[in-house]
Parts: C-alpha cells; structure tokens; sequence
C-alpha cells in the first residue's frame, strides 16, 4: 500500500468517524429532545475545529511527499468527488423540497445530516478511485 | 493520464546503466517506483521537469530517452 491509498484510507476514516458521531449525537439530541444552547453549540463547534486541525497536521506534510503522478491521481479522486458531492446536494435538496412541501417544514436535523452524508459518499468515490486506480497499476505493473 | 504516441527507452538505459532498478532510478529523480513503472511502460506521460531529470540521470539528451511519434498522433 502506497502513500496515497493510505492517505485515501485515513480520509474515509475520518468521514465515516464524523458520519457515525453525527448519526448517534443527533440521535440522542432528538431522543432526549435536547434543545439548542450556545455554551453547547460552541464547544461542539471547538472540540471539531481541534480534531479538524489535529487530521490536517498529520496528514498535510505528508501532501508533499506524494510525486506528480500521484498528485495527478489524487487531484482527479477530487475533481470527480466533487462532482458527487454537488450532485448529491443538488438532488437530495430538491427532493426534499418536493416531498416536505406538503408538510412546509423539515426536521432541523435534515440539512446537517445530508452534508455530512454528501461528504461521505463523496469521500468514499475519491477513495475508490484513488484504491481501483493503484490496484490497477499494481496489477498491470 | 498515459499517451499512446510517446515512447520510451527508459528499461534499455537503465540496463545500459550498471543495471539501475527502478527503485533506483525513482530514488535519484525523487519519485516513487510506481511512477518509475507507469512511465516506462507508457502509461503514464511525465512532465517537463521529470523527463529531464530522467535524460540528466542517465547522461542523455531528452530525445534519446522519450519519443514523440507524430505520424500516428
């Protein structure tokens, strides 16, 4: 397993690691019907900035050492998930708005929900990209 | 990513060379085997800079390392 598979693995990792926390803590905060509080909010938003920056320090020097090859693999994994994510947000906005416009309202959970979600499925398209492309390479090389 | 119409003499130039292996070669031009190995095999077009680099390795002008073949581009 190459820098860059590894770095794809570390990516997903990360995604599902946040998908799974904010499937459970709303789960919770709905269960509990728990209401929105500053103090709360803000430290929910802290405790993520500081795992964010901990994930980025780890993994961006390391950015440096991918050769252009590499960067060329990593940079198309991006363009394409992109793309995903856009088209996911896209679609699943406007069928909410579709199928609630019944109703005039939505969860306040939904939104947050589906962009952690989008970034999911999108981080699992880079990876799968970036896993086929090297795996392919190995096997014809 | 890769090009039909470039070729190249890297695998002859590296055996030509005291037979530098590719890691080798990757090692000295500051890229990973596997670059070294889509290149050789022409799946993979390198950029300027590294296709220099590979010609100044083996003490070679550009040309003699890659071909363009325009005729069927």
């Amino acid at each position: 397993m190459n820098k860059l598979q590894k770095r794809a693995w570390i990516n997903l990792g990360c995604m599902a690691g946040a998908l799974l926390f904010t499937v459970i803590f709303l789960s919770f905060a709905v269960h509990v019907n728990m209401e929105v509080d500053v103090l709360g909010s803000t430290l929910s938003f802290l405790v993520g900035l500081t795992a964010g920056v901990i994930v980025a320090i780890r993994i961006l020097p390391k950015e440096n050492l991918l050769d252009e090859r590499e960067k060329l693999i990593a940079h198309t994994a991006f363009t394409y998930s992109s793309y995903v994510f856009i088209f996911f947000m896209v679609f699943t906005s406007q069928g909410i708005f579709f199928f609630s416009s019944a109703r005039d309202k939505i969860p306040v959970y939904l939104p947050f929900l589906l962009s952690v979600s989008g970034l999911f499925i999108s981080q699992l398209v880079s990876f799968s990209i970036v896993q086929i492309w090297c795996v392919k390479e190995q096997q014809n090389g | 990513m890769g090009s039909e119409y470039l070729t190249n003499n890297i695998r002859k130039l590296r055996f030509e060379h005291s037979q530098m292996t590719q890691q080798d070669l990757a090692d000295k031009v500051g890229v990973t085997r596997q670059t070294i190995i889509a290149t050789e095999s022409g799946r993979y077009a390198p950029s300027l800079p590294l296709a220099f680099k590979i010609a100044n390795t083996f003490g070679v002008p550009i040309e003699q390392v890659f071909q363009y073949d325009e005729e069927n581009s």
